[in-house]
């Protein structure tokens, strides 16, 4: 059996999930983003993080706009439900107007793992992926 | 009697509002349960600066910091992309 780590978020409207996330251990709530390719963090945050800025800048592609360049922050300490990327870089945007959206948990943490949504219990579930032999 | 609260009642408690939790209570894998509420209110700049005012003189907190609401306005289905 490959270890399972459970986070439990809750539905937002729409029925998306937000689960706790840590950077340099401040917590936050991140909505999961299976359509996005970078975690991303809300760019009103960044004062209250203790992170580095990175020279890196991304091309990023919000679904019908331009593409558009956004900064990047280096976190040193990433954990999800106990699962931790060390240096891991996300991304800084802006979220519209109205929407109360502190990051995205994407792909490049996510895709690290056989990924399950128990929409039942409004949880996250991250497996080990198997070694192949 | 304790002074924490569930997570979960937190976000019924204070709905509509920011709030900063200093984490009383984590479970197996590390996701938080239950904490006791720092600040709160409906400016994010006013109670997330606080927050990290207090983190500063307080490094080994382990705080919290969440909007205890819909964070998604009704109405709205989100469709975010970035690739």
């Amino acid at each position: 059996m490959y270890k399972a780590n459970r986070i439990a978020g809750y539905f937002d409207y729409g029925g998306v999930l937000l689960v706790p996330v840590s950077l340099n251990g401040l917590r936050l709530y991140f909505m999961v983003d299976s359509g996005s390719a970078y975690c991303a963090i809300n760019q009103k945050l960044l004062d209250k993080i203790v992170a580095e800025p990175t020279t890196e800048m991304r091309s990023v592609a919000p679904l019908g706009k331009e593409v558009i360049k956004t900064p990047t922050l280096l976190i040193e300490n990433f954990v999800v439900g106990g699962l931790r990327e060390k240096d891991f870089v996300v991304s800084i945007v802006d979220f519209p107007a109205g929407f109360q959206i502190d990051g995205l948990l994407g792909m490049d943490f996510m895709g690290k793992y056989r990924i399950t949504i128990e929409t039942d219990s409004q949880t996250l579930i991250l497996r080990e992926i198997p070694k192949k032999k | 009697m304790r002074d924490d609260l569930k997570i979960s009642e937190i976000r019924e408690k204070y709905d509509g509002q920011w709030v900063v939790v200093e984490v009383t209570k984590v479970d197996k894998y590390d996701n938080p349960l239950r904490g006791r509420i720092l600040f709160h209110g409906t400016n994010q700049d006013q109670v997330y600066g606080d927050g990290a005012k207090y983190r500063n003189a307080h490094p080994e907190a382990d705080l919290f910091f969440f909007y205890a609401g819909q964070a998604i306005p009704t109405g709205i289905g989100v469709m975010f992309v970035q690739g």
